[in-house]
Order: C-alpha cells, then structure tokens, then sequence
C-alpha cells in the first residue's frame, strides 16, 4: 500500500485484534480495510452493512457447503442430460419486459395477483417458487402468460410447490430455472409437473480459482460434452434477486418490474410475532437498544410514503439488491411496483402495478 | 510500542459493547437460502455465460 505508516503492537494486542477480524467475518480483508471498519463513524449504515453481510455469507458457506455439493452430485446425471439456461438465452428479445413476484405482504395488500391475471401483459413473468401456487390459483397460466419459475434452494421442501395440485394441473408450458444444488427430489417433482427445465450455476466460491466448488462444478458439467454451458449467476443470496438477475442476463429483458418484492415486514405487525426467517427475535433483547435498532431498523420508503421493518437477513437481500441495480442503471430499467416495503434508492423507480402494467406491457 | 490513556480506553470498551451486543444479534439471526457471491473481479459478480 502506497502512503502506510509502520506502527508497533505487542503480540497480545494483535492477537486480540487478529481474533475480533475473524470474528467479523473480514479475515481476507485488509488490515486497513479492518481498521476503517472500526472507525467509519461517518459512514455507520455502510459498515453495518458489511458487518452484516460478512457474518452472514460467513455462516450461510459453512451451513449450506455440504448440501450443494451432494446435491450437485446428485444431479449430475441429469444437468448432462437436460436442457441448460443457455438454451434460453438464444430466444432473449431485448424490446420485451419482464415482471418478477415475490411473495411479500404487499402482493396481497395491493390484490396484484388479480391486477395481473386480468391484463393482457405480453412479457415474461419470473415467478419465485414461493409464490407459484398463489400465482397460478390467481389464474396467471401459462396458457395466457409467458411464465418461468425459479428454484435456487437446497433443501428439500421447495418440492412441495411442485407437488402442489395448481402446479400439477398447469405444470405444462411452464419453464422452470433450476439451480444444480437444488434438491434433487424438486427436479423430479418439475419434471413430474410437466415442466421444462432449465438448469443453471448459482455462484458462490468461483473467486477462489481452480479449488473453487464453482470451478469444479464447470469441469463436471462439461465432462460428458465439452460443449455444454450453462450460465452462472449472482443469487443476491435468495430467489427474488435471482429472478431479477435471469430476467437481464439470461431472458435478456431490458425493463424489469417487480411485485412482492417488499424485503421487509409490514410496519404494524409486532416482532412478536414475525417468524418469517425462522429464528424469532432473541428474548430478553432491549428493542430500544441501539443494538437492536441496528439490527432490526424500521425504514421509510419515501417513494411509497409507508414504513417497513427489517430483520437482518432483509438487511442483507436488500442491500446487495440495491447495489447490484445500481451498478447496472445504465443498461437495465429496475422498475418497483411492490407499492411497499424497503426497495427505492439510487436506479429504482418506484410506481404501482396499474402503472407498470400501462407502460411496460411489450 | 503504542500507548493509549485510561479514560479513552474506558470509552471504546463501551461503544465495543454496543457493537458485540449487534454481531451477536446478526450471528442468531439464521443464514439464509443462499450466499452474495463477491470478487474482485467486478464485471464477473452478476453473471457468467459458464462457469
């Protein structure tokens, strides 16, 4: 580093300080990146948000590893034998929009899913496979609708949406974008519903060169036919950012709407009861805390005029979806039509869904 | 060697407290179903034709 300035520590006091970067999560990270981590009084939101993503990307490698590499194992024979999302990228018509849905509070709040299956819109819809049934029970079909579902979990409950009697019964015509370490029971149960599926990488160690799991993946897929390729993708760490990044990089879509997308609770629901992550909030935590606030913020939309709360994991899903749409303004149209929840900023523009819907129906 | 005094020393330890009490926090509150994928290699963070 140009311009650094030597300084002494005793043994212990690096050790102690060695321990805390761990601890956050920021051990590839520079000492100085580290340092600034500490003292970045100025920019508190933007360093909570690293500490909060490097903890999280931190647990979620080491809890979900093993799952995507016997799940890949599993899927091998089949990622070599059916289609891959390449395939796809060969119908991709930049002029068209594409609408993905989420299954936040706001779908219902807002009745989008009737706004939707009663217009005539023309482009694609990127369901995520939580809101498949609701999607279809709403009568968007792919007899009307250019409709693809995507799958990026591991565990083995996702299938269960492909199993669900809606699905069966319009299963056909619907194209689903499954991730290699998905579990290998939701392929079956796709292919069960008739569906067509896609498959595609979902990235998450390709940095590391040649030991990567990504890059092992590369050479597996490729091993019966050096020709095959399948795209990978940033996940953003869940399925509705997903879903964004296959509707530009892999349909090609230049204006992306998006429902259900509220990344956040709705604001007059107490944190007694919100479980939707699973781990309810730790007990006796003082929610006046500053702690707390931190963690779990109340924030203002003023594109929407509401608030909404978040927890952690909504933190990080929509801090990383906020940046990746910021870094690509210049090429792709993020238009939010959730009319709620914690995604505005820089790139976004917020409207409603009868707005969209007018205006990006090509 | 650096050498801090006793009153700033006091401070930090308050403020680290605050700061723990929030990693904690962050540390129960689950994993998600996936990871945000990072490099250095910017133009490669959303998307790769193949792996």
């Amino acid at each position: 580093m140009s311009n650094s300035i030597p300084f002494e520590l005793s043994e212990k006091t690096y050790k102690k300080l060695l321990k805390i970067k761990n601890k956050k999560g920021l051990s590839k990270n520079t000492w100085d990146e580290f340092i600034n981590s500490l003292i970045s009084y100025g920019n508190e939101n933007n360093t909570n948000a690293k500490i909060i993503e490097n903890i999280i990307r931190k647990n979620a490698i080491t809890y979900w590893y093993e799952s995507w590499v016997r799940n890949f194992s599993i899927n091998l024979t089949n990622i070599w034998n059916d289609k891959s999302a390449q395939d796809l990228i060969h119908t991709k018509n930049h002029y068209t929009s594409a609408l993905i849905i989420g299954r936040g509070p706001s779908i219902k709040k807002f009745n989008h899913l009737k706004l939707l299956s009663e217009s005539n819109f023309k482009g694609s819809i990127v369901c995520t496979d939580g809101s498949l049934p609701d999607v279809l029970n709403a009568g968007i079909t792919p007899d009307k609708f250019n409709l693809f579902v995507v799958t990026i979990d591991a565990q083995e409950n996702q299938k269960s949406l492909y199993e669900h009697p809606v699905t069966l019964q319009f299963g056909k015509g619907i194209k689903c974008i499954l991730s290699t370490t998905a579990h290998p029971t939701v392929h079956n149960a796709a292919k069960n519903a008739g569906m067509d599926v896609f498959w595609i990488h979902t990235l998450f160690d390709h940095e590391k060169g040649k030991k990567s799991f990504n890059q092992i993946q590369g050479i597996m897929t490729r091993a019966k036919n050096s020709e095959k390729k399948i795209p990978a993708i940033q996940t953003g760490a869940n399925v509705g950012t997903s879903a964004w990044v296959i509707a530009w990089s892999i349909l090609g879509c230049k204006n992306i709407g998006m429902i259900g997308i509220d990344l956040g609770y709705d604001d007059d629901i107490s944190w007694k009861n919100i479980r939707y992550h699973g781990n309810p909030i730790p007990e006796n935590i003082d929610m006046n805390s500053s702690a707390f606030k931190k963690a779990y913020p109340t924030v203002h939309n003023p594109d929407y005029g509401c608030n909404c709360k978040q927890d952690p994991l909504f933190q990080y899903y929509c801090n990383a979806l906020k940046e990746f749409i910021q870094k690509t303004k210049d090429k792709i149209n993020t238009i939010n039509a959730t009319e709620g929840g914690a995604l505005f900023g820089e790139g976004i523009k917020c409207i409603t869904l009868k707005e969209f819907l007018q205006k990006y129906n090509f | 060697m650096i050498k801090g005094n006793f009153k700033i020393e006091k401070i930090v330890q308050e403020e680290r407290s605050d700061q723990e009490l929030f990693e904690d926090l962050i540390e129960q509150s689950g994993v998600g179903s996936n990871m945000v994928f990072r490099t250095t290699k910017k133009d490669d963070e959303l998307f790769l034709d193949d792996l």
